[in-house]
This record gives structure tokens, sequence and C-alpha cells, in this order.
């Protein structure tokens, strides 16, 4: 567990861990900071998890490596994903209110935004 | 943002706001289709497997809209706890809820609502363990077990039928926020706050990516791992879990262990205890006995309005004898036979897929055929 935090930022690693032996095996890195949401695709082969950073990222499944970075908005903000139940889609929301919907080779799709000046969108902030 | 969550179709997107409501966004026109107010927020939602309803998580309330025209159906209220995160059991039938105070409520969406009334304050089955928020919840795809993890850092594995836990990783250093079951049911991942996200390793033995390939176990240690299969101990159940899956001719072995039952010979097996012939009832007396602890109920039912003296007798002795029976109990039969059916799918060989089919019409309980019948359907598949 030694290159959790790295200078510059924090590292966030997928390390595949030993229930018996209790040691954390190798694993991928990604710098992107505290974990807020995680989502496993339908089919088990891409996990998506959100972070403090704005940002959200595509793992392979079990190998851990990671596919894709993306950024869910402007600055440092929470970020909570979701798969689309087959597995073509991922959204993430950031708490800064945009919503995006990505394929799974992490191109952005669609953005829903909610009109100027909603009362609901202000509050939520 | 609170939550969000894919509606069971992929069209929509539910998501709550931080203060004031939660929207249902129409994922074709990027639209919101429908608010619900939710003046105390909305800090958790899912939709339960079949679409037809959607969960929300309300400061210490959880609401049940229908998801044509949003009307609230039922709510939980039993108050003074805060709801932190929902997820719905496959099967849609238990909703599991993690509390700020760190138990697991088991809503049962099963219970019947009084006339005129939508909330419901049944105190709900409560899984202990946690101290602190529990933050995320994730069910295995058969529903046999659920993980939850929050605040104090741990991640957990329960089972539902018995609702204790098979572990208590301690593996952070932080709170941790997010956990997911894969759908291999072997591996677990969890995200922390402590910047880590761990995958844990079921089987416990490093096998979780991938079972390696069967190996010849003798007969004696099966029987032992048969014991163990019906353990309450989860820790001693999980372990023979795996090492059954990678036995060589596991389906062969299991097949001639576990019971299959039909309800309708049943039937007919209690009503020839009553036969004018002694030897029909000597030969119902003994099918029944064959069919162990899954006729508990009927016979426990019979005894109360026996049609005859001779029923009742006979009755009384298969009870009687159940009693003497290894010591192990209907919940524990119950555990067996779901530890089973994980095994059989696992495994996943042509006999395996056999006796699954097998199960899913002869298994001794409704769920239990519908768990056999979900397991063939994804074994098939593989």
């Amino acid at each position: 567990m030694a290159n959790r935090v790295a200078a510059g930022g924090i590292n966030t690693t997928i390390h595949r861990w030993d229930a018996t032996t209790g040691k954390p095996l190798p694993g991928a890195e990604a710098p992107a900071g505290a974990v807020t949401a995680l989502t496993l695709a339908p089919d088990g082969k891409l996990a998506a998890a959100g972070f403090t950073t704005n940002q959200a990222v595509l793992f392979d499944i079990p190998s851990g490596k990671e596919k894709a970075r993306l950024k869910c908005g402007p600055g440092d903000a929470e970020v909570l994903v979701a798969f689309a139940p087959d597995g073509k889609a991922l959204a993430t929301a950031s708490a800064l209110d945009t919503i995006i919907l990505w394929d799974i080779a992490g191109k952005e799709n669609k953005r829903l935004t909610l009109p100027e000046r909603d009362e609901i969108a202000l509050l939520g902030v | 943002m609170r939550c969000l969550a894919y509606s069971t179709d992929g069209l929509k997107l539910a998501v709550g706001y931080t203060t004031g409501g939660l929207r249902i966004w129409d994922l074709s026109t990027a639209k919101v289709v429908k608010t619900l107010p939710m003046p105390r927020g909305a800090r958790a939602v899912a939709y339960s497997p079949d679409g037809k309803f959607l969960a929300v998580g309300s400061d210490d309330v959880v609401l049940i809209h229908e998801t044509t025209s949003y009307q609230l159906v039922r709510q939980y209220a039993k108050g003074n706890d805060t709801v932190a995160c929902l997820a719905f059991a496959p099967d849609g039938r238990t909703l599991a809820a993690g509390m700020f105070s760190g138990t697991i409520r088991l809503l049962d969406l099963a219970v019947p609502l009084q006339k005129g009334k939508s909330v419901i304050d049944i105190e709900p089955r409560m899984l202990e363990g946690h101290r602190g928020v529990v933050n995320a919840i994730s069910w295995s795809i058969n529903g046999r077990c659920l993980i939850s993890a929050g605040f104090d850092k741990t991640v957990r594995v329960w089972e539902y039928v018995n609702g204790q836990a098979i572990t208590n990783w301690p593996g952070h250093i932080g709170e941790v926020s997010a956990v997911a079951f894969h759908p291999s049911g072997r591996i677990v991942l969890s995200g922390s706050r402590d910047t880590t996200l761990l995958m844990w390793d079921l089987t416990g033995r490093g096998t979780a990516a991938k079972l390696p390939n069967p190996k010849l176990v003798d007969k004696d240690s099966l029987d032992e791992l048969w014991k163990e299969l019906a353990s309450d101990n989860n820790v001693t159940g999980n372990a023979a879990i795996w090492t059954m899956a990678t036995a060589r001719d596991i389906a062969k072995y299991l097949k001639g262990k576990v019971v299959l039952v039909n309800p309708e010979e049943i039937k007919n097996h209690i009503k020839n205890l009553d036969h004018k012939e002694f030897k029909e009832r000597e030969k119902a007396s003994k099918a029944l006995k064959d069919l162990k602890r899954w006729v508990e109920g009927v016979l426990t039912d019979t005894l109360k309005r026996p049609p005859s003296e001779e029923v009742r007798k006979r009755v009384g002795l298969l009870l009687k004898m159940l009693e003497g029976q290894d010591d192990i109990k209907l919940e524990n039969e119950r555990l067996r036979a779901r530890r089973v059916i994980e095994i059989l799918e696992q495994a996943n060989t042509a006999d395996a897929r056999d006796l699954l089919r097998e199960l899913a019409r002869g298994a001794g309980e409704d769920n239990l055929r519908d768990m056999a019948q979900a397991a063939l359907e994804r074994a098939s598949k593989q």
C-alpha cells in the first residue's frame, strides 16, 4: 500500500486483495482522488469510478487497468456514476450540476442541462 | 447532486439533488419529464429490477413510487434514522436500506398495505455490525449475498437468508464510499475516500478471476463439506462452497444428496397415510421421510387437523424422526440449498446445469426453484 500518496496529488489504485493472506496484489494506478462512486457494467468487464476531482475513470476488470479518464465538469467536485443496464453507456453526474452520458470508450455523447434559472438547480448546487 | 440511477429499461435517469427534489430525465429528449419535490432531500435512489418502482430515500423515510405516473404507493417510515443508500434484491421483493446508524434494513415489499394507507411501520429485518453510516450496498446477481461498506472502513459480505456475515474485510484506511458485486459472484469491488479501489476475492484463494480446473476430492471429504455447507457459521459455509465448486464431478455427488420434491406427490403421500391398505400407508410414510425437512411445514399443518388417528400417529412419528436428523434444521437446509445452487452455477458443467434444471422444478420451496431457474439461465448463457 506504499503507492497511495504521491507528490502533487493523490494516487488512486486498484488493488487486488487476497483475502486469505491479506496482502494486496499488484494493480494499476490512477491519480484521480478520493472515490465517491462505483459502478460495474452488467457483463462485469468494465468498472467505472467517480472521484472528488470531478473525474471518472473506466477500468478493465479483472486486470484493474485504466481504460479512460473522463473529465465530468470544471474544477473539483464529487462525481456519481451509473452504467446503463445494457452496458453501452455510462452516466456521470457532477455535484456542480453537469450530467454527461458517455460511450464505453470514454467519448462524450450527450449532456443533460437544466434550463437556466431553474430554482431547483440553483438550490441543488 | 446526491444520487443517480438508470431506469431498468435504460431510457431514463433519476437524479437526486441536494435540496429540493428528484428529477427524472428522459435520455432521448434530454429533458426532465418529472420532478418529485422531496422537501427533505433525496439522498438515495434505486429502480426495482422489473422497472415498475422507484425507491427514494429522503431523510428517515423510504418512498416507493410507481414509474408510470410516479404516484407514491408505499412508504417505510420507522423514523429516527436517516437513509444513506438503497439497493433492490434481484428478485425485486427486498429493498436493502443502509442507514446512518450503521444498520441495514431489509424492507419487504410484499408486506400488504392496510386499506387506504401507504405507510408501513412494521419493524424490518436488520443486519447489524457497521459502526457509523452505511454508504453503499450491492447485491450478488443471484440474491444470495449482499455487500455493504461505510464510515467504519470495513467491507462486509452477508448471506441474506440468515443475515450473518461471511467476511468483514479491513483493508481501507478511509471511509468506504462505494461497493459493487461482480456478476461472477467471486469478486467484490470497493472504493474509498482513502483514494484506493480494492478488488476482493470472495473465494479466499486467489481464484476470483477464474476458477481453477476441477480436481478430485475424495468421498469422505465431500461428505464433510456437505455437512459444512449447512453450517450457519457463514465463514465455514463460504469456504465449503468454493472447495466444492472446483471438485471434480461435483454435480454427480450433489445429485445424490439434494432432495427433490413435487407438491402434487406430497399431497398424494399425505392422503395415502390414511390409505385402507397398510402397505400403502407404509409406502407413504417412507416417501415423506425421504423428503426430510422440506415436508416439515406440510406435516405440521396436517397435524393441526389430522383426518384420522392413524394419520395423526404417522405424522407425529415423522416429525419426531426429523428432530433427530443430524441437528439440521429447516433454516440450515435453506442455507445449504442456496449454497448448492451457487456451487452448480459456478461449476457450470453439463451435469451441473442438468441438476439446476431439476432443482428449478423440484427444489423444496418456491423461491429456491426461482433461484435455480435464474442460475440455469445465466449458466446457459456463459
